[in-house]
């Protein structure tokens, strides 16, 4: 009894050192293994972060595009109307470019009236309103 | 609408989708000089950050810079071509840097902030902006003047001192509650103007006069309406004639959008007309006095008068959105100001209008023509008269 027990021990303990052995591997294929994962992950972040700034890129052209939507919507202008069009021309002084600020909050964009009344241009209307939107 | 979002989707296409489409052929050796060519140039590194605070077509301008900068930094060592310098900020952009991540009593936007100390030949009008009564730089300013000449052959000597100093403050910032103005423009001048001749012949062409005055103009920021308050004054004391003469203005300046007060009125919304109007009501108190031997104003026949009253005015321009050509460069403007004189109790009024027109795109040159009739604002004067002439200016 005591002998098969024994060997039935020694029978496992070789079996599992097997299953050890053959998990680990040599040093060298692991080794390379990891690197291999190592350098995807590098190569894989790279993409990431690329595509991280396209995205972001993307959200900074929409986010213009929308600007210039809500200041010629606000002006109440087409958008044909070309963005280097003087805002005195469409009957803004500086007092009433406090008003103009006004609608600009009122559409939920926080901008200083001060600053809208620095603004000569719509170019420079849509560049205000576009760095609150940011 | 929809035009708007295919002009958005067509500008990511052109941006967005080439650093997308490239992303994937990319080698880690290129990548890795590409990181490097961006961490070792600050200025290819901060052109991209401004991308974020560019407008869109300024982004997508300076996106291909960068993308020329990354490009010429991967060729670093093979001597790419000249790179261009950068654009120096314009003011606004330099506005929006300047107070980010302020608080808004800490934020600044007057072009000429703080205290400033002036010494001219004469008090220019400063304009009546609230925070923006800025002075004009010394080089397009007369400095004052203190001279002496000996006309020998008259036998006679002048000294004359001509000048004014003044001192001004000025401050816009960010919104802030009533009733703390977000603008403020605060100052005040004297000036000398004083000719003295020695010999008794010419002491009839002898000047002595002493102005002294100031200015006060806020400007207060509400969600429903704002306000602009100025407040000028001044006296000016011949001490040759004997007699003083004296002036304040009192002038409240409402700007209440939702009833077009101070807010230009788009017709072409309602009524299909390519015509904005604006109209400027202001609630007006002048004060004048003339003091001395044979001094009286034209407004009431005395000393003193009191006037107080609303100044309206109708500006009338054609919309640039829905006019072009010979049509958009004219423009007219109405004012009718209406005055309770309090010392004779009588009401007066002053009418003007105005008829521009352009002859070239930057209006450096015009015709006018005007008709004002009424007793003049500032001097009394009773007045009915016609003009017409050519401005210009280069």
């Amino acid at each position: 009894m005591g002998v098969l027990m024994t060997k039935k021990a020694k029978k496992t303990k070789a079996k599992k050192a097997k299953a050890n052995k053959l998990s680990r591997g040599p040093k060298a294929t692991l080794d390379a293994a990891i690197k291999k994962n190592v350098s995807a992950l590098v190569e894989h972040t790279e993409v990431l972060n690329q595509h991280s700034a396209a995205l972001a890129t993307h959200a900074h052209v929409m986010l213009g595009v929308s600007a210039k939507q809500l200041v010629y919507s606000v002006l109440g202008e087409p958008e044909s109307l070309p963005d280097t069009t003087p805002l005195s021309k469409l009957g803004f002084d500086t007092e009433a470019l406090a008003g103009l600020a006004e609608a600009i909050q009122e559409r939920g964009v926080n901008v200083d009236t001060g600053l809208v009344q620095s603004c000569k241009k719509v170019f420079d209307l849509v560049r205000v309103v576009s760095a609150a939107m940011s | 609408m929809f035009g708007i979002s295919r002009i958005g989707l067509a500008a990511v296409c052109l941006v967005g989708l080439p650093i997308a489409a490239s992303a994937a052929p990319l080698s880690p050796e290129l990548i890795a000089q590409l990181k490097a060519s961006i961490k070792n140039d600050p200025e290819a590194r901060s052109q991209l950050q401004a991308l974020l605070e560019q407008d869109p077509k300024a982004s997508i301008a300076q996106k291909s810079k960068s993308k020329a900068k990354i490009s010429s930094g991967i060729q670093a060592n093979a001597g790419a071509e000249p790179e261009a310098a950068p654009k120096p900020p314009d003011t606004i952009t330099k506005l929006i840097q300047s107070n980010a991540g302020k608080i808004a009593s800490e934020r600044q936007y007057s072009p000429c902030a703080g205290w400033q100390f002036l010494l001219r030949q004469d008090w220019k009008d400063l304009g009546g902006a609230a925070g923006a009564a800025c002075p004009q730089p010394p080089d397009n300013a007369q400095g004052a003047q203190i001279s002496f000449a000996n006309d020998l052959a008259a036998k006679n000597r002048i000294v004359t001192i001509n000048g004014t100093a003044a001192v001004l403050y000025n401050s816009i910032t960010g919104d802030v509650p009533p009733p703390t103005p977000y603008a403020v423009s605060l100052g005040g001048y004297t000036t000398v103007n004083s000719v003295s001749n020695s010999a008794a012949a010419q002491t009839k062409s002898n000047v002595d006069t002493l102005a002294y005055g100031g200015l006060l103009n806020l400007g207060y920021h509400g969600s429903k309406m704002s306000n602009f308050f100025m407040f000028r004054a001044g006296i000016t004391e011949d001490y040759v004639k004997d007699t003083t003469s004296a002036h304040a203005v009192l002038d409240w300046s409402p700007v209440v959008r939702r009833l077009y007060i101070h807010y230009p009125y788009h017709f072409h919304e309602v009524f299909g007309i390519p015509i904005i109007t604006r109209f400027d009501p202001d609630l007006v108190a002048r004060y004048d006095s003339a003091l001395g031997k044979d001094q009286i104003l034209a407004f009431n026949a005395r000393q003193e008068s009191v006037r107080i009253g609303p100044e309206l005015a109708l500006t009338v321009l054609p919309d640039p959105g829905y006019v072009s050509g010979p049509l958009a460069r004219l423009s007219a403007l109405f004012g009718y100001d209406i005055w309770y004189e309090t010392y004779s109790r009588k009401r007066l009024s002053w009418f003007t209008s105005s008829l521009n027109y352009n002859l070239d795109e930057a209006g450096n040159f015009g015709i006018k023509g005007s008709y004002n009739s009424g007793q003049n604002e500032l001097t009394g004067k009773a007045t009915s008269i016609y003009t017409i002439g050519l401005s210009g200016k280069i």
